[in-house]
């Protein structure tokens, strides 16, 4: 007889629980069309549920009978109700009217087709169950008018779940969908005795429909059920101890009960309040969250379009620096050419032209690699790559070979001082080559500057290049007999300025941003760079010093 | 035993700078060939063995940098010293990872050219 017990208490908890949870998201929830239609079918599948348990619990036939009819308007309207319920949920209560209302006509017919004996003709014991339904002949529309509504309500689900993004709601639908499997699945098998004669095994799964729409209820907020169930609590402790104030039988009783209703009710309003006040922190929360995820996404878009638009700017700056040095190294290398001779030989006088274009050229690549380094240091680029070994010598060689023609014209001199033979040398004395770890050409570009530097501001004497070993360090020695630097000026040497002075812009064009570089891409060598001078007129001296980097 | 003169493979696409080099070349002792594109320059360099390539970054089809590669894995290690117009240190730091660190450049602006026969000669470590 257990079994039969097991049904009874199965088919009254699902009774008991889903009017419970019905009326609980009703009465003390927001009054949507959403919560009414819940209401709706947790009350019908009570009905369904308290019939069934009063068909098999009933000892008369009469008894059984009216219970049956109980159970049949039930499971009737459960279908409708819930597809419904379901409609509002997904919310396409406004988009497949005419289903909604071909499921009320279809419904109220069969309710009306159920109170005749072609529906059903008794109730009789099945299966050791105490009655079960006898069914007519047209009994079959109700299970496919059951299927049908059921169907459809799984596959608005499903594709509602499928397309919908956000999380929560995800979950719900998802809950929600389990438990009309097990909820629906297990009461279809109610039809299988009457049908199939099979025994009806999966009323036990109904229950589990109630604990999934309740579990998804209090956890993921199905019905926003956290502040409901702490009023539901707190009212129910207010009745009861309003009542038991009521009913105290002393002066002090009544004095002590109502002293505990009074500290409970201030209790419980805090209590409320806190819970309102989580709810909407949570709300808050999920809102600045999404705001986080939407600015996440904006700002990825953003980084996608910087980097296109860092590409560009790279090509162009390699477009314009190819633009612009093109012709220069054109210009700069058939007036070499000229002057070497290597078309044949030219008169003196157009020797001194020649060096005049050359000069002009020379200033023209100078501007435009200042200006060049100047925008690759200011995009960050202006990175140097030391390769150890770097002769050096050679390199004050070259730019002494540049630069000579202009301190010719300009009549001074530009000497650069051989190093120390080497002792150990045989027959002749070679030169003891001295190596830095550099980026050749970025070096190159920084005493460059310096020495240019020097020879613009010399108009008498000349710009002598030494190099001195002092230690690990290699000293660069650049010394003019120029017009000197006053002692402000000397600290903010190789800062960015720009020379604006009546007397600079006689003697000189061009970016005055060239020291500033020197200074930028020797330090990037470890190396340091400084200026001295014994004041106006007295010349200025410049020391540029490297770690030593040999192979 | 007479030394054959050394051979300069010149890889540049500006026909003035391609000139201004041959010329330049022509009164010393090396001897030159060239090519315009990478294409060409990948011919000669199978065909000619240069002992040494001066050879444009920026060429039109294949790049400098790509034919520095392609001549690796052909087995070519002949000596490459890059022209460019460009301080682009991406491009330059691609170039020395092909050839191991090993790689010289030279802006084109940068030097003179007596300067660039005296690179050619140190990279040979004929001086």
């Amino acid at each position: 007889m257990l079994s039969l017990t097991l049904f009874q208490v199965s088919t009254l908890m699902t009774a008991a629980i889903s009017l419970f949870l019905g009326l609980f998201v009703y009465l003390s929830g927001e009054k949507t069309k959403l919560n009414f239609s819940w209401l709706l079918t947790s009350i019908t599948i009570s009905a369904w549920a308290l019939g069934l348990f009063g068909v098999v619990f009933s000892t008369g036939q009469s008894n059984a009978w009216f219970w049956q009819h109980i159970l049949d308007i039930g499971g009737i309207c459960t279908p409708i109700l819930f597809f419904n319920f379901i409609l509002y949920l997904t919310k396409k209560e406004k988009s497949i009217i005419p289903l909604q209302v071909f499921s009320f006509i279809a419904g109220t017919a069969l309710l009306a087709l159920s109170f005749t004996d072609l529906f059903k003709i008794g109730v009789s014991p099945k299966f050791g169950i105490n009655f079960w339904i006898d069914p007519g002949k047209l009994y079959f529309l109700f299970p496919l008018f059951f299927i049908f509504f059921v169907l459809v309500a799984c596959f608005l689900l499903v594709r509602e779940y499928r397309i919908a993004t956000d999380k929560d709601f995800k979950r719900q639908l998802l809950y929600v969908l389990f438990a009309q499997i097990f909820g629906f699945g297990g009461a279809a098998t109610d039809f299988f005795p009457q049908l199939f004669n099979i025994y009806p095994f999966g009323n036990y799964l109904v229950i589990l429909y109630v604990i999934f729409i309740s579990y998804a209820a209090l956890k993921h907020h199905l019905f926003d059920t956290k502040v409901i169930a702490t009023e539901l609590l707190i009212f129910s402790i207010w009745a009861f101890l309003g009542i038991k104030t009521l009913l105290s039988t002393s002066t002090n009783e009544f004095i002590l009960n109502g002293v505990i209703l009074i500290a409970v009710v201030v209790a419980g309003i805090m209590l409320i309040r806190s819970v309102l006040r989580e709810v909407r922190q949570r709300k808050e929360i999920e809102k600045l969250a999404k705001e986080i995820e939407r600015a996440y996404d904006v700002e990825k878009k953003a980084n996608v379009e910087l980097e296109k638009l860092d590409k560009y700017k790279n090509d162009f700056m390699r477009q314009t620096q190819h633009d612009l040095r093109s012709p220069l190294a054109v210009l700069m290398g058939y007036s070499d050419l000229l002057m070497s001779g290597a078309y044949g030989k030219l008169p003196k006088k157009a020797k001194e032209i020649l060096v005049k274009m050359q000069d002009v050229v020379q200033g023209k690549i100078k501007d435009v690699n200042n200006f060049l380094d100047t925008e690759q240091f200011k995009m960050g680029k202006g990175v140097v790559m030391l390769k150890p070994g770097v002769e050096l010598f050679p390199i004050l060689e070259e730019i002494v070979n540049t630069l000579i023609s202009k301190a010719q014209v300009k009549g001074i001199f530009l000497n650069l001082k051989k190093p120390p033979a080497s002792a150990q040398g045989y027959g002749e004395a070679k030169e003891n080559p001295i190596f830095v770890s550099a980026d050749r050409e970025k070096i190159k570009a920084a005493l460059f500057n310096i020495t240019d530097n020097a020879l613009k501001y010399t108009e008498k004497g000349g710009v002598d290049i030494k190099v001195e070993t002092t230690g690990n360090n290699i000293r660069i020695i650049i010394a003019d007999t120029g017009i000197g630097l006053p002692p402000e000026k000397i600290k903010n040497m190789f800062e960015i300025q720009f020379d604006r002075t009546e007397k600079a812009k006689k003697m000189a064009t061009g970016f005055g941003v060239g020291l500033y570089l020197s200074g930028q891409i020797i330090k990037m060598h470890n190396g340091k760079v400084w200026a001295e001078s014994d004041g106006e007129g007295k010349g200025s001296t410049f020391f540029v010093e490297l770690p030593v980097g040999g192979e | 035993m007479v030394d054959e003169a050394k051979k300069i493979l010149i890889v540049e696409d500006d026909e003035a700078f391609r000139s201004i080099l041959e010329k330049t070349f022509e009164r010393t002792e090396f001897a030159t060939v060239s090519a315009e594109d990478g294409e060409t320059g990948m011919q000669k360099a199978k065909d000619e063995h240069p002992d040494l390539i001066l050879l444009d970054i920026q060429l039109p089809g294949i790049d400098g940098i790509e034919l520095a590669k392609k001549l690796k894995e052909a087995g070519l290690n002949i000596p490459i010293i890059f022209l460019t117009n460009l301080k682009d240190e991406k491009r330059i730091s691609d170039a020395m990872m092909i050839s191991g660190g090993d790689t010289e450049y030279i802006v084109k602006t940068d030097i003179r050219v007596e300067d660039i026969a005296d690179r050619v000669r140190k990279r040979l470590k004929l001086i």
